[in-house]
């Protein structure tokens, strides 16, 4: 059984001294090697043996898996029994897992004399998720405190909120016990992505009841905090560690007297809570969107509602409503000519409930008469229902006195400058006739390629006509003294199947005229006999065939002009003598 | 000066088949869309007039839809996507209006409310990139120029000019009459000149609107990686952003931004133009 701390102190200090220095026990030890994700753990060095004397508490090694949260605390023990002396000293810190698997802690190491004692390393199970009304139902489940039925959880409403969006945070209490303050941070949480506003927590705070796992529970809602995301996508909210100061009960139930402390502080650290932060849609957004999340009312306050042209109307607008205006931007207003407008500058809203922004236009008005002011509209994004909406002030008509502002002192109109009042996309267009299919554009049509062909092509052509014309003339002549002898021959039968006499005389003439002629490259026109007697001499044809060939002609030339004509078997003869002559010629040419 | 037709005419023809082998890969990142909707002029015209209806009550997805079918189906006409262009504008989708209105100005960029709204948009996006595109000087007048001028004028240019080159050359070489001859001579010269610089304005025409593949960003906020779906995050570019694609590996692509940044973004966050 334990001692009253202050007895064992005393004793320890008196017969400490006294003790001889004898065998040292150290060790580490957790209670118990299984725990929640979101619970504390009581890491407990004790070092027994005699005369173990003044001890401080060891550094602790490097925790990659743990959290400090608590300690060091100092609990001594002394005991004489049978007439010897021994003493322990217990050292304890409260340790916060950083998340859930197999955890370890490595050795302690503690200096005793002058020695240095190493206790073995622990492991220990670290449960995923909440565990808190189990692990309280099922009795001490950790350290210092763990057999207290208390337990924090952070809520987050809305559990998914959109970017700008104002979502509270609320730390709430699961308590079965009593406690007797309003718990405390450990250390001031931070909210990654989050922007964040702590809201006021009442000095008294009442219960309600909740059934958790069956048990009925005590739940405060101990802290709240505004938080608007910053950012789109999943993010995470870190656990927080809070104190708890509660009263203690010994076993019987019994509340202890008031002597002996009955109210400790015990330490429970929240689950993080994963986030999806959902983007602002685009589909839909107005273009004078202004950045505000939230619901809200508008509000457009004229300071006057009669002025004189070109005097100053101050208008303001005001926002108001739950959610988030701190990004906001001014309403723009819509494009006026008659006024001249401002930019707006802030102003401090008017006290009421919710966030409000507010801002003061300077507007003047040009012209006399019963004007509306320039219209100020302003856009948001409602969550709960998901869409943007656009808040409209109602027409606020002004009386507007005196000479108009572009009038002159003569009373005449001046001339204004045209201004533009705002920009925006063109009209859709019309289609002048029917809508028809795209066409291939006209470098990659077949009527391209053909009008970049064509032209080389027929060029190409033109160039070889012309170019076999030119040398079909070049080898006219010796084509035709090639083919004399052919051609003559021909005429020569055709001369034999002319029945005529004439015909028949004509045509063998002809043929041998036209060979001399093809021959010598000249027109068979005019070739006398002496002419022709006179070439055959020149290219050294024989007297004896120039003779015959001449023979044959006269013959033929009488024949055509005597009316007697040439018996039937003399027109063979003179065939066979004109083929003859011609063979003559032909191998003397 | 017959070489120097030759040369001219294979410059053209060489710029024509590059564009023909660079317009399929420009396919790669454009998406598989285009079953037809509308199979004849009728409907066309019949659904045309709907969206516009759609669209001046106030429904402009339902116009965007519309307009979205026509230009699938092959009715991509100009008129259609600067429509397509004014819809998604109004559904507060900027990128995709860009998009919608560079494939409408390719189609006709001498249309000045085209430009217009396009530079309307583009001057509401998030970036603004240092060295940009846009330069000064006689080069990029002359750019400016040529960007606003229809393919199929270049290209008429171009074979007129061709004609009357090659008229010329028969001319020269065939003609019977001396005087025609020395006519020929000089209608020669003075169509080589206009194949010269008609030539040069068709290749470019042909390189810049196939050769260069071009796209929009079209999400909200796109990292650019250094490597195909890892590596380093270079930057960060916003929707509406043009950028020229270089290269492709699986389902990302290499960009280089206005400012010569270069990286790599997946592809279904771009539109190539």
């Amino acid at each position: 059984m334990r001692l009253p701390g202050l007895v064992a102190l005393v004793l320890a200090f008196l017969l400490a001294p006294g003790l001889a220095r004898g065998a040292v026990a150290v060790r580490a030890e957790v209670s118990p090697r299984s725990i929640a994700e979101d619970r504390n753990l009581e890491l407990r060095l004790v070092v027994e043996g005699e005369g173990i004397g003044e001890l401080a508490p060891p550094p602790l090694p490097d925790l990659d898996d743990w959290k400090v949260v608590g300690g060091p605390s100092v609990a001594s023990q002394f005991r004489f029994v049978n007439g010897v002396a021994s003493s322990s000293r217990t050292f304890s810190w409260m340790l916060a897992p950083v998340g859930p698997g197999t955890r370890r802690i490595p050795a302690l190491a503690l200096d005793v004399g002058g020695r240095v004692y190493r206790t073995e390393p622990l492991t220990v199970e670290v449960r995923p998720g909440a565990g808190q009304a189990r692990d309280a139902a099922a009795g001490p489940v950790d350290g210092a405190g763990a057999e207290e039925d208390v337990f924090v959880r952070a809520q987050l409403e809305p559990e998914r909120p959109y970017v700008g969006q104002r979502a509270i945070l609320r730390y709430r209490l699961y308590t079965r016990v009593e406690v007797s303050n309003i718990p405390q941070l450990q250390e001031v949480p931070s909210y990654p992505n989050f922007w964040s506003e702590e809201l006021e927590t009442p000095d008294r705070i009442s219960p309600s009841r909740e059934m958790v796992d069956g048990a009925e529970y005590q739940v405060y809602t101990i802290k709240t905090v505004a938080l608007f995301p910053t950012a789109s996508g999943p993010t995470r909210l870190p656990p927080v560690i809070f104190s708890i100061p509660v009263r203690s009960r010994d076993p019987s139930g019994v509340r202890r007297s008031f002597f002996f402390s009955s109210i400790r502080p015990v330490s429970r650290r929240t689950l993080a809570l994963e986030v999806d932060v959902r983007p602002l849609p685009s589909a839909g957004r107005p273009a004078d969107f202004s950045n505000a999340v939230g619901r809200f009312e508008l509000r457009v306050e004229p300071d006057r509602r009669q002025a004189r042209a070109g005097e100053a109307i101050g208008v303001t607008v005001t926002v108001r409503g739950e959610g988030n205006l701190r990004s906001a931007v001014p309403p723009v207003p819509a494009p006026a000519a008659d006024f001249t407008i401002y930019p707006p500058q802030d102003r401090a809203p008017t006290p009421g409930s919710g966030a409000a922004r507010a801002w003061e236009y300077i507007m003047v008005p040009h012209l006399p008469g019963r004007q509306p002011l320039p219209e100020l509209s302003f856009s948001y994004f409602d969550p709960e229902a998901g869409a943007y909406r656009t808040l409209t002030a109602p027409d606020l008509p002004v009386e507007i006195s005196g000479p108009p502002l572009a009038q002159g002192e003569d009373g005449t109109l001046q001339r204004q400058e045209i201004r533009r009042l705002g920009r925006d996309i063109h009209f859709i267009k019309e289609l002048s006739g029917s809508l028809e299919r795209v066409p291939t554009p006209l470098y990659r049509s077949g009527w391209f390629w053909a009008g970049l062909v064509l032209p080389p092509l027929a060029n190409a052509g033109a160039l070889a006509v012309r170019w076999g014309r030119q040398r079909a003339r070049r080898r006219r002549p010796l084509n035709r003294r090639r083919r004399a002898r052919r051609t003559a021959l021909r005429r020569l039968r055709r001369a034999a199947t002319e029945e005529d006499p004439g015909a028949f005389h004509r045509e063998v003439a002809r043929a041998l005229s036209e060979f001399v002629a093809d021959k010598f490259g000249s027109q068979a026109t005019g070739l006398t006999y002496d002419r022709i007697a006179a070439l055959l001499a020149a290219r050294s044809v024989s007297d004896e065939a120039s003779r015959r060939f001449l023979e044959v002609l006269e013959e033929c030339d009488v024949a055509r002009f005597s009316p007697a004509g040439t018996p039937a078997a003399g027109r063979d003869d003179l065939l066979a003598r004109a083929r003859q002559s011609l063979d003559d010629l032909e191998s003397g040419l | 000066m017959m070489r120097t037709g030759a040369w001219v005419l294979v410059v053209a023809v060489g710029a024509v088949l590059l564009s023909g082998g660079r317009a399929a890969g420009q396919d790669l990142t454009r998406p598989a869309t285009s079953q037809p909707d509308a199979t004849d002029a009728t409907t066309a015209s019949r659904l045309f007039g709907e969206a516009g209806e759609a669209y001046q009550r106030g429904d402009f997805a339902a116009a965007a839809e519309l307009y979205g079918r026509l230009a699938r189906g092959g009715f991509g006409q100009a008129a259609v996507y600067y429509n397509l262009g004014n819809s998604l504008f109004r559904l507060g989708r900027p990128g995709e209006a860009i998009l919608a209105y560079e494939r409408a100005r390719r189609l006709d960029p001498a249309d000045r409310e085209i430009r217009e709204n396009l530079e309307f948009v583009v001057s509401r996006i998030v970036d603004r990139v240092e060295g940009g595109e846009d330069g000064a000087g006689p080069a990029q007048l002359l750019l400016d120029w040529q960007d606003r001028q229809p393919p199929g004028r270049s290209t008429l240019l171009f074979l007129v000019a061709w004609w009357l080159f090659n008229a010329g050359l028969a001319a020269a070489l065939l003609a019977p009459v001396r005087r025609w001859r020395r006519l020929g001579g000089y209608l020669l010269l003075g169509g080589l000149v206009l194949v010269l610089a008609s030539g040069s304005l068709l290749g470019l025409t042909v390189y810049r609107r196939d050769a260069v593949v071009q796209a929009i960003i079209l999400d909200e906020r796109v990292d650019v990686q250094s490597e195909p779906g890892g590596g380093v995050k270079l930057t960060t570019v916003h929707e509406g952003l043009k950028v020229r694609v270089r290269d492709r590996r699986g389902d990302w692509v290499e960009v280089t931004l206005p400012n010569g940044f270069r990286g790599w973004v997946h592809g279904e966050t771009v539109g190539v133009i």
